[in-house]
């Protein structure tokens, strides 16, 4: 269950702009002290709403297109009609006033209240993207669990100073805790029990993923439509192809005879050298990928430095990597079931695939214990490369040589742990081989198949990503002519102080809020981008970025995206916490530059007396450069900014940190902790 | 490192204050000033001959002996002067805001935005302000910084006052004494708390300090030069105000007249401090914490409050975590806290140093975070003022009379996202690396009202009820030129 969002636009009748701004700001902005409290007025009790955590009032001001309108804003819990109910029980009155000015605000006003429900549920925009920085918490439990934290650090801090108070252990320090802060406070006792997890968050990746591979399986299913309309190649045609890998690679097979490498294994066992070749060749074409994709990684992660082709070289290098670990296991297994006990000495020549292996039970025992000392070497070889990253810092050689060296050492484990399933495999009895051999090879081959259909339908949506970055960076070229260039932005004409004058004043030391208005650029592709853009970033703030950070960003409490105007302007509706210098310096720093970069690179701004037309700063290829121009980004936002007139807060102090840490806390109270998990409890208070 | 080598600075055209405070130059004087009305010429030809005497930054490491001066100019001068208002649009719009600027005059708010970001509410309030606010001594059109040995000042001061002709030394409204602030600074260089100042300073590259510090040291310390200087490039690898023409002079044409080039903003902000309310606070706290008020626990909770013991010496340093070592060695400033000190145990997340530097401690890595915190350093270049009463290396408070508090001034390329993102951001910020209600424990606003969160096992201890130590009596932006504009502005 997460938040439900209301964006109510309506048009504000002929003449009566200020009349509503006057209105707005004596009857329904909050009075804002500068002691972080905020007190609403009689006729908009918003702090009696139970289940609201922002809203705010803005005006989207008239031009020669567009007529000047009243966006209402909320983030709330529960159903959209029970909200705009209450609303209305609440503050009825004060909405009255309110939407009196507006074109087709039902003459009954609060008579007739079903009507007036009506009337605002049917201008409810909602939203195309919607971000939440703790969702599915409704205000009570975010309120609670800040008053609980509290009260713990005010019980630790008087057991602290009174001396002589606290048990020895850190353990018997909690359960005392628990006993006196919660047990004992009756406002406390439903701590007792652990907060619900929405199922977004708790299986979000998990859907993300599974639904990822549904649509690769539709794309690989008209893939194989398609290998079969153009070429006639069946799926059993793709299958027996992969069936008959063992004999592919000849070339290494005489080359590892000749360099007497078969015969240095000659005492233990006899190798099948094609089945040596297949799967070494592989491990080898795996390690080549990946050094090339470490040299096209940058040192550091700083999206400043970061294009399309080195990116687009290391996706698709990475997506090749992984199809080439996809084969290489498919082929050891099938090596693995493939295996056959002869005893010493027999030929090195392949019959119909098998691999010979002579082993005693002796020799398997010496070669189990050879394995598990070179597993224990290579286990403690990967936990030192993992700590060495903890412990300090590497310069950027260093740490790709790390990467690579981890990589390696895992690629060895694995091989090892083949090697011995192979002598275990090849003790078997005879019967239970064939029995395995006969269930795991079709499944085998028919998975590797499904992958290489797969492959093509991924390769050829990697044509497709590039043709259609290579159409937008000619829309960038065509743009920088068309419009002007936000650089001029950063000149003091351009100043619209007005709109953010309320910024970091009083209540908003903590939060604020930003409303946007900007053009979308004409044009069907513009208008797609827009569209399918937002899409993802609604996708992914449901699914993956549903922990309190979008992108990185920390700050951002409660964010939506609307299209509005038939998809000729896009507006944006912010809550986000700390001064906005530092907000926005974080998307322009951070790589969540990218998606402000996809989003607003579709739009423009008029400005000045001659309405002219300024483009957002120019991107390449979407995602890069644009707001990292951090100047020309900062007044091309200041210039799109409206004034909030009204602004409310569930919790103004409180940062998206603080309430996810205040969650944990709660939750953390539930679970038996390791003692360094429990250093870490007490380390947040 | 090829492309800066490519973009030297032209050091002998910056004033010499961004890259020296003067050491050897114990006393100083910050002469506020503002033009005659109707003598715009004179002042012109008064800052022409001035850019004669001013003190450039080139040769680098000369330290001068005897005297030095610098200038600079805040937004009225620039009007005064009659500069286009292209020319005048080019400059940062916090520069020509003001330090203090009122709220637009339809807003609804009392308290204009920058006052608020800057923490300059309540008795830091500019109405309060003995200068610079908007009550008195508002007409401020500059400030011209001499510096000199122990008596030579005031006969600097007095030839540099006889110099001025279309400009006057500006009178204050409660006194009618001059507006002369006089400074001082310290051989161990502690200020009026006792504790050492000015160790940690970012090192433009490119200069010879900035080349000999330690590779590790380098990583954070080194910045690059247009975070300093307009023209150059920033860490951001944009340059604020255009660069300049590469070999424009070798061809023989004189490029066009460019007043930012080679310039830089100077914040400077008259901070007083409280040594009596410290010292108390500090023995209060000591005797609720280690239940006894002898120095060793007020030098505990006082380290704690800035991060370093009075010595200067960081509580990062292992040897200095828990008490004061009487090690010879310098002060340590090559420390990290991600790798040394991720959870504040010896330095507490909230403390002074952590918060006005927070090197690689915020951020989702240590790489990033650094890249981050370098694009917002400042040069300080502060004074003391008032009678000195550090005695045995620390000041109880008794010693002085009067008033007395620290001339801070620092030297930035972009006051919006250094000095200012300093002041809201890190010490302002209530929720500063993930803490919930804290300011900055040595210079919050909130007298009586402040926490502040010690992290230290087995758990944390919460020092309350932080008195307000310092107090803002005064300031505004300047921006000072580089010495052709200063010629340019004085034709």
């Amino acid at each position: 269950m997460g938040h439900n969002l209301l964006t109510i636009i309506t048009t504000i009748k002929k003449d009566k702009e200020l009349a509503l701004r006057g209105t707005l700001a004596s009857i329904a902005e909050p009075h804002h002290d500068p002691a972080t409290v905020i007190r609403c007025k009689p006729e908009f009790r918003f702090d009696k709403l139970a289940g609201l955590h922002f809203c705010s009032f803005v005006i989207l001001e008239g031009d020669e297109v567009f007529e000047p309108c009243l966006v209402f804003e909320a983030t709330f819990d529960g159903p959209r009609t029970d909200f705009i109910r209450e609303l209305l029980q609440i503050a009825g009155p004060g909405m009255d006033k309110v939407y009196q000015h507006c074109v087709g605000y039902p003459a009954s006003g609060l008579l007739l209240p079903n009507i007036a429900t009506e009337y605002l549920l049917g201008h409810d925009v909602g939203a195309d993207a919607f971000f939440s920085g703790c969702p599915g918490r409704p205000v009570g439990q975010i309120l609670s669990e800040n008053r609980l934290r509290s009260d713990i650090v005010k019980y630790l801090g008087n057991a602290r100073l009174s001396t002589g108070d606290m048990p020895a252990t850190l353990s018997d320090v909690r359960s005392r805790m628990h006993q006196e802060v919660i047990c004992k406070l009756p406002g406390n006792q439903w701590a007792e029990t652990a907060a619900a997890v929405p199922d977004d968050v708790a299986f979000g990746l998990r859907r993300l993923v599974f639904g990822l591979l549904a649509v690769l399986a539709i794309l690989s299913s008209l893939a194989a439509l398609a290998f079969w309309l153009i070429a006639r190649w069946t799926p059993a045609d793709v299958y027996s192809v992969i069936a008959r890998w063992h004999e592919a690679p000849q070339v290494l097979d005489s080359l590892l005879e000749r360099i007497g490498l078969l015969a240095w294994f000659g005492g233990l066992m006899a190798w099948d050298a094609p089945t040596l070749a297949a799967v070494g060749a592989p491990v080898a074409l795996w390690l080549v990928l990946r050094f090339v994709e470490l040299i096209f990684l940058p040192s550091i992660e700083d999206p400043h430095k970061e294009t399309f082709p080195g990116r687009y070289v290391r996706f698709v290098l990475s997506v090749l990597r992984y199809a080439v670990l996809l084969v290489l296991a498919g082929f050891a297994l099938v090596a693995l079931v493939s295996v056959v006990n002869e005893s010493f000495p027999t030929g090195m020549e392949a019959e119909g695939g098998a691999l010979k292996i002579s082993v005693s039970a002796g020799g398997a025992l010496v070669a189990l214990l050879g394995a598990a000392v070179i597993l224990l070497v290579l286990g403690y070889w990967a936990t030192s490369l993992k700590l060495a990253v903890e412990m300090q810092q590497l310069t950027p050689t260093r740490e790709n040589a790390r990467r690579f060296l981890l990589d390696v050492v895992w690629l060895g484990m694995g091989l090892t742990g083949w090697f011995v399933a192979l002598i275990v495999v090849a003790l078997l009895p005879a019967g239970v081989r064939a029995a395995l051999a006969w269930v795991v090879e079709p499944v085998v081959y028919t998975l590797l198949a499904a992958a290489s259909y797969a492959l093509a339908t991924i390769l050829v949506l990697l044509g497709l990503i590039l043709l259609i970055a290579l159409i937008a960076r000619g829309l960038e070229l065509m743009d920088a002519r068309r419009y002007a260039s936000a650089t001029e932005l950063t000149s003091r004409a351009y100043d619209n102080t007005l709109a953010y004058a309320r910024e970091e004043v009083g209540t908003n030391a903590h939060q604020n809020h930003l409303a946007s208005l900007t053009h979308v650029k004409p044009g069907l592709m513009r208008r797609w981008l827009l569209v399918s853009t937002l899409w993802l970033v609604n996708l992914l703030a449901r699914l993956v970025f549903n922990r309190g950070e979008l992108g990185g960003i920390p700050t951002i409490m409660s964010a939506r995206w609307v299209i509005i105007d038939g998809g000729r302007r896009l507006l944006f509706l912010d809550n986000y916490g700390g001064p906005w210098e530092s907000y926005l310096n974080q998307f322009i720093d951070l790589s969540a530059v990218r998606g402000v970069n996809a989003i607003w690179t579709n739009t423009f701004i008029k400005a000045g007396p001659q309405r002219r037309r300024f483009g957002f700063p120019q991107t390449s290829f979407l995602l890069w450069k644009g707001a990292q121009a951090e100047k020309p980004f900062k007044a091309y936002v200041r210039r799109s900014q409206i004034e909030t007139i009204v602004w409310y807060s569930a919790y103004p102090t409180l940062s998206i940190t603080n309430i996810n840490a205040n969650t944990d806390l709660r939750q953390s109270l539930f679970k038996p902790c390791t003692s360094s998990e429990l250093d870490a409890f007490f380390q947040k208070l | 490192m090829g492309r800066l080598a490519m973009q030297q600075v032209e050091w002998d055209d910056v004033q010499g204050l961004v890259l020296t405070g003067y050491p050897r130059l114990p006393k100083a004087a910050y002469i506020l000033w503002r033009m005659v009305p109707g003598e715009a010429q004179k002042a012109k030809q008064w800052l022409g001959n001035l850019a004669g005497r001013v003190k450039a930054a080139a040769p680098i490491g000369f330290e001068p002996e005897d005297k030095a001066i610098n200038i600079a100019l805040s937004e009225g001068a620039l009007t005064k002067l009659g500069i286009d208002p292209q020319e005048r649009a080019r400059f940062s719009v916090e520069f020509l805001d003001g330090m203090a600027p009122l709220p637009p005059p339809q807003s609804t708010h009392t308290v204009s935005r920058r006052s608020s970001q800057l923490g300059d509410v309540g008795g830091n309030a500019p109405d309060g302000w003995l200068w610079g606010g908007p009550s008195r001594n508002t007409e401020i059109d500059g400030v011209l910084l001499v510096y000199a040995k122990e008596k030579a000042l005031d006969e600097l001061i007095d030839s540099e006052c006889r110099l001025m002709t279309g400009v006057e030394v500006l009178h204050c409204a409660d006194t009618s004494k001059p507006l002369i602030l006089k400074a001082y600074s310290r051989g161990d260089r502690k200020e009026h708390f006792g504790f050492r100042d000015g160790i940690s300073q970012p090192f433009i590259m490119g200069t010879p300090a900035a080349n000999a510090l330690s590779a590790k040291q380098a990583r954070f310390d080194a910045v690059k030069p247009g975070e300093f200087i307009l023209g150059y490039d920033g860490e951001r690898e944009d340059s604020l105000g255009a660069k300049p023409a590469a070999g424009a002079a070798q061809r023989g044409r004189v490029p066009p007249r460019d007043l930012l080039r080679n310039g830089t903003y100077l914040v400077f902000r008259h901070l007083e401090q409280n040594v009596a309310a410290f010292e108390q606070f500090v023995a209060d706290a000591a005797m609720k914490v280690h239940g006894k008020d002898d120095q060793p626990s007020r030098e505990w909770v006082a380290a704690r409050l800035i991060g370093r013991w009075r010595s200067g010496h960081p509580l990062v340093d292992p040897p200095f975590a828990e008490k004061e070592n009487s090690s010879a060695r310098r002060p340590r400033n090559d420390f990290l806290y991600h790798h040394e000190d991720r959870f504040g145990l010896a330095c507490p997340i909230g403390s002074h140093i952590r918060r006005a530097n927070p090197r690689d401690a915020l951020g989702p890595d240590p790489d990033t975070s650094l890249r981050l915190s370098k694009m917002h350093r400042i040069i300080r270049r502060g004074r003391l003022y008032g009678p000195d009463g550090v005695r045995n290396g620390a000041d109880n408070g008794e010693n002085a009379q009067g008033t007395r508090g620290i001339y801070f001034i620092c030297v930035n390329a972009d006051i919006a996202s250094q000095f200012e993102l300093i002041q809201h951001t890190w010490l302002n910020n209530t929720h500063f690396g993930g803490l919930y209600d804290e300011r900055d424990p040595l210079v919050n606003n909130r007298d009586g009202e402040g926490v502040m969160t010690i992290q230290q096992r087995p758990t944390n201890l919460r020092l309350e009820g932080l008195p307000r130590f310092v107090t803002v009596r005064g300031g505004a932006y300047f921006f000072m030129p580089g010495i052709a504009a200063l010629r340019a502005l004085g034709t």
